[in-house]
């Protein structure tokens, strides 16, 4: 029997202090991959993004990125969270940079297809039995900068685009960023046309499936669903307060289970 | 289903045969040897079928006494792997885990003789690793052996010394004796001695005695010491002995009796012979009897030599551990049959490479049987087996089929013959669907039948004589063989000649056809491809030709050029070219190929006056025509293809000189030269031809992509992000195997346009836009 004493528990300690700056660290890191708050609300005047990683660092990830015709937005959610979800939330943001700086791609569906080689072929994924499904979902908008149109692609996680307190549901397919039950099918391209004062929802699964309330259950998307239309019609610091404040009340003394990752772009 | 199919096969050291390479079949279950003759077309089918029957002819074997191994690999399509064929429990935890997730096997049979042959896996890592396993055994019985000689040589100097020392011992202990008594007379004598002077000199007497004495005392001991650590040395070595002299005397055996091997063999080559010249019945007979004897014979040596082979393997192993362990006997007797007990629990290479050659396709050789059945044959070419008789093997196989034997018709009184003939069901059904989809007869059905017949006064020469009549009846009509068209008769004799040589109860078989139809015209030949193209689904063909009637133009991947590699030479090597090689071959092993070009031309079916374009190679070529198939609005379009890049200014030049228009498509960065080819002598511009060329794709699969390449064409999920040209290139893929299985895909109806990728139909969509617009 191991003999608990006050070395041993000053060591367990140490160790665990070790742990924690070591993953605070590595969450300075991947901090500086995503896109600064200051560069989101440059690009994005009105918006918001609520983020809440489970850990200290997340499997859930975002990008941003200008250029010159349209605007690139992503929401990505890892295969599980904390250190693992948190090295393929590094591979996403990468791949990502890689495939739209080397293909120059025209619809996000065709990003899509290329992130899900790049993951596949870094994973060694051939499909084979008992192999690892490690991967990631995620939602990618390609945003017209003067028509404002904008295209959609998705692994798995669907955009909602509200308007006049109707929400609009883009889905995506439903197969994953990385080895998929199936032989690999080609990502949908979804298009919608915008207009002024429509709000635009990318998120992760970690909102609606957290578990809370007087019966200890899942959020769900319709109530997920109501709070979104319900917020479209406030100003974006005030729809992140209330997303914040109903989160907390849901959750109240359960854990949280997932990273949460919302956001809110005001056209 | 049998599920098993042949893959690849290499042949070395057959005939003019040095070393064909690894040479796929193609995927779609027919393969063609394409050659002049003498190129060794037929050796490779013969190789193939040697490997499978376990049969080699004198005239095989290569003047350098090389002998002949032919390796063949097998595919399974079903969802087992090796080791589900295998006794699981009989293989080592390396091997099975080794074979545990493969699809495909390799078994080679390696001549050691011209009777006798292994057969073994030679899968690449089980072969590796029971070959470090021989080759360690090897050393230490090497060792073994060189103490054992050493030992032995040593014996016969140890036994030497033993005597002489034994010799000189007993001299010395004789002269020790003969001291000792002098010694005892010398004390006598100074006991006697009264005087004092008389007492002196004995004492001085028995003094030197003594030291003497003790001299020879000592010198014994010495002697004695000496003959006592020989004497212990050659008791100590006496284990090693008879250890050494019973494996040698093994060894002698093992040698004489393979001696007596050779030399029965020898008399069985010389009496078979023998039996091939006789011509009398009378002596056949005798030479029979005779070799029977000898197999007999031979049978008991084999015997003879498996149980010497036994016990020199166990005196192998006690020797190897007394020698290189020092163990003592007993227990190296005990631990040696241990050690062979658990080395046979599990299977070796042989016993892996005949337990998976039971489950392999049975290979079918045939030789061109240019007999077709004929109308009717006499019944004397039967019984004298003349085999020059029209249509005699045919009509053979006919009887063997219906359960006769030519004997039958040996009864003498023709009425009863006639008699027995009526009473038999002298039937045989042929349904037609089992291999050929074209219809024949209202259901497909017919019956072939046989009547006994005498020539009448019309044929003075033969009136009176019994002959056989043939019929081929269906549902609408009783017609002669010959009423049938040439095509539909051959495929009866090919129908008679594949029943009549099942040797196993066994659909899964690849046909080794040598020269299919050589004896029909064009259009029956065109009538044996669709027989092959049917069989395909049912089992493998693979067949020699030089006819451009049984090769499509469509399908070079199934081709396999054979060649000399000195063509003017016909004892020169003989080489095999694969698909992809294609264009090394020479002219007149591509004869057919051109032929068929020259052929379509002619028919204005292969190239067209207009709306021709000129690909790279043969694989853009099946790409291209079938995507042009499904592609919206394409409308007529004739792909021609080059043999490469190179070849592309030639084949413009040709065109340019028929008038025919085409436009040239060109894929990838480095075709400069051809272009500046094209330009400089003006072959473009003459004719009002112009090129297209796609730099972005380097060839005809970068069209694709990533999704569809792996979809369609790879057959394959893993990630793909360079270019498809480069992914082939990276891990050398047969872009010929990849061409198949997409053409498969295409033929099964698996996709359409629709179903592409938009980064697919994108690259098409500028392709074909390219092509509308040069043509």
């Amino acid at each position: 029997m191991a003999i608990i004493n006050d070395e041993s528990i000053e060591k367990l300690y140490k160790q665990q202090q070790e742990l924690e700056q070591s993953l605070q660290y590595a969450s300075y890191i991947q901090q500086s991959l995503f896109p600064k708050n200051s560069l989101i609300k440059h690009i994005f005047p009105e918006s918001f993004l609520f983020f809440k990683p489970k850990d200290i660092v997340s499997g859930d990830f975002y990008w941003i990125n200008r250029e010159s015709e349209k605007t690139i937005v992503a929401i990505g959610d890892s295969t599980g969270h904390g250190v693992p979800g948190a090295f393929l939330s590094i591979l996403g943001i990468s791949f990502l940079q890689l495939v739209i700086s080397r293909y120059n791609p025209k619809s996000p569906a065709i990003v899509l297809n290329y992130l899900r080689e790049y993951l596949m072929k870094a994973l060694n994924q051939t499909g084979k039995e008992f192999e690892q499904k490690d991967g990631f979902d995620i939602s990618l908008c390609f945003i017209d900068n003067k028509s404002k149109n904008i295209q959609f692609s998705g692994a798995f996680n669907p955009i909602y685009i509200i308007r006049d307190r109707e929400v609009n549901q883009l889905l995506g397919d439903k197969m994953p960023i990385g080895i998929g039950a199936d032989f690999e099918e080609p990502f949908t391209n979804h298009e919608f046309k915008l207009k002024k004062g429509d709000m635009i929802y990318l998120f992760t699964d970690g909102y609606p499936d957290q578990f809370g309330g007087p019966e200890g259950k899942k959020y769900k998307y319709k109530p997920f669903r109501k709070l979104l239309t319900e917020c479209s019609i406030l100003r974006t610091e005030e729809q992140e307060k209330k997303i914040k404040e109903e989160f907390d009340r849901w959750k109240g003394d359960s854990p949280q289970i997932d990273d949460v990752t919302i956001f809110g772009i005001r056209q | 289903m049998e599920t098993i199919k042949l893959s690849a096969f290499r042949i070395k050291n057959f005939r003019s045969i040095i070393d064909s390479g690894w040479r796929s079949l193609a995927n779609d279950g027919i393969t063609i040897l394409i050659g002049q003759n003498e190129s060794g077309k037929t050796s490779v089918l013969e190789a193939l079928q040697s490997f499978f029957d376990n049969m080699l002819l004198e005239d095989v074997l290569r003047s350098d006494n090389s002998l002949p191994v032919v390796s063949c690999k097998f595919r399974l399509e079903d969802k087992r792997t090796v080791v589900d064929l295998l006794d699981k429990k009989m293989l080592e935890n390396e091997v099975f885990s080794i074979l545990k997730e493969q699809k495909e096997f390799e078994i080679t049979r390696e001549w050691t003789s011209s009777q006798t042959n292994t057969l073994y896996i030679s899968t690449a890592d089980v072969h590796s690793f029971y070959s470090q396993k021989i080759e360690a055994q090897k050393l230490l019985e090497e060792k073994s052996k060189k103490e054992i000689e050493s030992l032995l040589g040593d014996t016969d100097s140890l036994i030497k010394k033993l005597d002489a020392a034994e010799q000189e011992k007993t001299e010395t202990q004789n002269e020790l004796s003969a001291k000792r008594k002098e010694l005892e007379q010398k004390q006598k004598a100074l006991r006697r001695a009264k005087k004092p002077d008389q007492k002196l000199i004995a004492e001085k007497e028995l003094d030197t005695c003594s030291r003497e004495y003790k001299l020879f005392e000592d010198d014994f001991t010495q002697k004695l010491e000496i003959f006592e650590q020989l004497k212990n040395r050659t008791q100590e070595l006496s284990e090693k002995i008879s250890i050494g002299k019973l494996y040698q005397g093994l060894l002698q055996k093992q040698e004489l009796l393979k001696g007596y091997l050779a030399d029965c063999n020898n008399k069985i080559s010389d009496l078979e012979h023998l039996y091939e010249i006789s011509t009398h019945e009378k002596d056949k007979k005798g030479v029979l009897q005779k070799i029977h004897q000898q197999k007999q014979e031979l049978s008991k040596l084999q015997q003879e030599i498996h149980s010497v082979d036994e016990q020199t393997r166990l005196q192998m192993f006690i020797a190897t551990k007394v020698f290189n362990a020092g163990t003592r006997l007993k227990q190296a007797e005990t631990e040696a049959q241990k050690e062979i007990f658990k080395l046979d629990k599990f299977f070796d290479m042989q016993r892996i490479g005949e337990s998976l050659f039971k489950y392999i396709p049975v290979f079918e050789f045939f030789e061109d049987f240019s007999g077709l059945l004929p109308n009717k044959i006499d019944l004397e070419d039967i019984l004298n087996e003349n085999h020059h008789a029209e249509g005699y093997k045919a009509a053979l196989n006919f009887l063997k089929l219906a359960g006769l034997e030519p004997s039958f018709f040996r009864e003498k009184n023709h009425r009863i013959l006639k008699q027995r003939i009526e009473c038999l069901n002298s039937d045989i059904t042929i349904n037609f669907h089992d291999y050929w989809s074209q219809n024949v007869g209202k259901d497909n059905r017919i019956k072939l039948h046989f009547e006994l017949e005498h020539y009448d006064y019309t044929v003075p020469e033969k009136s009176g004589k019994p002959y056989l009549e043939f019929w081929v009846k269906d549902n609408q009509e009783r017609l002669y063989p010959k009423q049938r068209s040439r095509g539909v008769r051959w495929f009866l004799s090919f129908y008679l000649e594949l029943k009549a040589a099942a040797t196993r109860n066994n659909t899964n078989r690849v046909l080794l056809i040598d020269e299919p139809g050589l004896s029909l015209h064009a259009r029956a030949q065109e009538d044996v491809l669709k027989v092959f193209e049917d069989l395909k689904t049912k089992m493998q063909v693979v067949y020699s030709t030089h006819s451009p009637h049984l090769v499509k133009p469509e399908k070079l991947y199934r081709i396999l050029a054979v060649q000399r590699a000195n063509e003017s030479d016909d004892t020169s090597e003989t080489l095999v070219l694969d698909p992809n090689s294609l264009s090394e071959a020479s002219a007149d092993t591509l004869s057919p190929i051109y032929s068929l070009m020259g052929i379509r031309l002619s028919e204005q079916q292969f190239i067209r006056s207009e709306k021709n374009i000129i690909v790279p190679d043969q694989i853009s070529y099946y790409y291209l025509t079938y995507l042009s198939k499904i592609y919206p609005d394409m409308g007529d379009v004739t792909f021609i293809p080059a043999t490469g890049i190179h070849t592309i200014p030639s084949l413009v030049n040709i065109l340019s000189a028929w008038q025919v228009k085409y436009g040239l498509l060109l894929l990838g960065s480095n075709v400069d030269k051809v272009i500046e080819d094209l330009h400089y002598n003006s072959l473009l511009s003459k004719s009002g031809n112009s090129i297209l060329h796609l730099k972005e794709f380097e060839i005809v699969e970068d069209l694709f992509s990533a999704i569809d390449f792996k979809k369609l064409i790879l057959l394959q999920r893993i990630g793909i992000t360079e270019k498809n040209s480069e992914f082939i290139a990276v891990n050398g893929l047969s872009r010929n195997i990849l061409a198949t299985n997409f053409v498969n895909n295409f033929n099964d109806a698996k996709f359409s346009y629709n179903d592409l990728d938009e980064s697919t139909k994108e690259n098409l969509e500028k392709l074909f836009a390219g092509i509308k617009k040069i043509l």
